[in-house]
């Protein structure tokens, strides 16, 4: 009788479908691991915050964050609801902002923190929010 | 629901993060799944 060196997990169909997308060739063994290992190699980095003030065109100032951990988020906050909240869009007067604001923006926070000379980042607005990605797999440091 | 078919140490690493003890699997693949999203972007 063979002896089976496997187990069966179970998993739902959309979670199965997920990992599909990323399986391509290889098994679904290797896609799991590579999972994990990208959670365990940044599972000890401490949440690093930076937060600034934004001056708008309209001479108000909004503060926001970055918040560096295992991805990258952009928060804003909110002083009618003491809060600080990821609609970014949302952030300039509460209703949405223009294109052109929100790339200005974008351009301060490249130009104007330091935080560009440790990490790099690319910008892609997704829905409502700034979205942050790493370029490949560039370390924090 | 639908079967994986995984290797024994592969397995265990899952198991090893589970957040609570009767924490299913499908939630610990879909956290991570989620985290490689957030990191690599959605294909």
């Amino acid at each position: 009788m063979a002896k089976h060196n496997y187990h069966t997990i179970w998993v739902s169909e959309e979670t199965k479908d997920r990992l599909k997308k990323l399986k391509k060739t290889d098994t679904f063994d290797k896609v799991i691991n590579n999972l994990l290992d990208l959670e365990e190699k940044y599972a000890d980095i401490p949440e690093e915050i930076y937060e600034y003030e934004y001056m708008l065109k309209n001479g108000k100032s909004k503060l926001f964050r970055i918040i560096f951990s295992e991805t990258v988020n952009i928060e804003y906050y909110n002083r009618d609801d003491f809060d600080w909240q990821d609609d970014i869009r949302a952030w300039y007067t509460g209703n949405r902002i223009s294109d052109e604001e929100l790339d200005n923006f974008i351009k301060f926070i490249i130009k104007d923190s330091n935080i560009m000379t440790l990490y790099e980042m690319e910008f892609e607005v997704v829905q409502n929010n700034v979205w942050i990605k790493r370029v490949g797999a560039a370390p924090f440091k | 629901m639908k079967t994986l078919n995984i290797d024994k140490e592969t397995h265990e690493r899952l198991l090893s993060h589970k957040t609570s003890k009767g924490e299913p699997i499908n939630s610990v693949i879909v956290r991570l799944l989620d985290t490689w999203e957030d990191f690599y972007g959605k294909t």
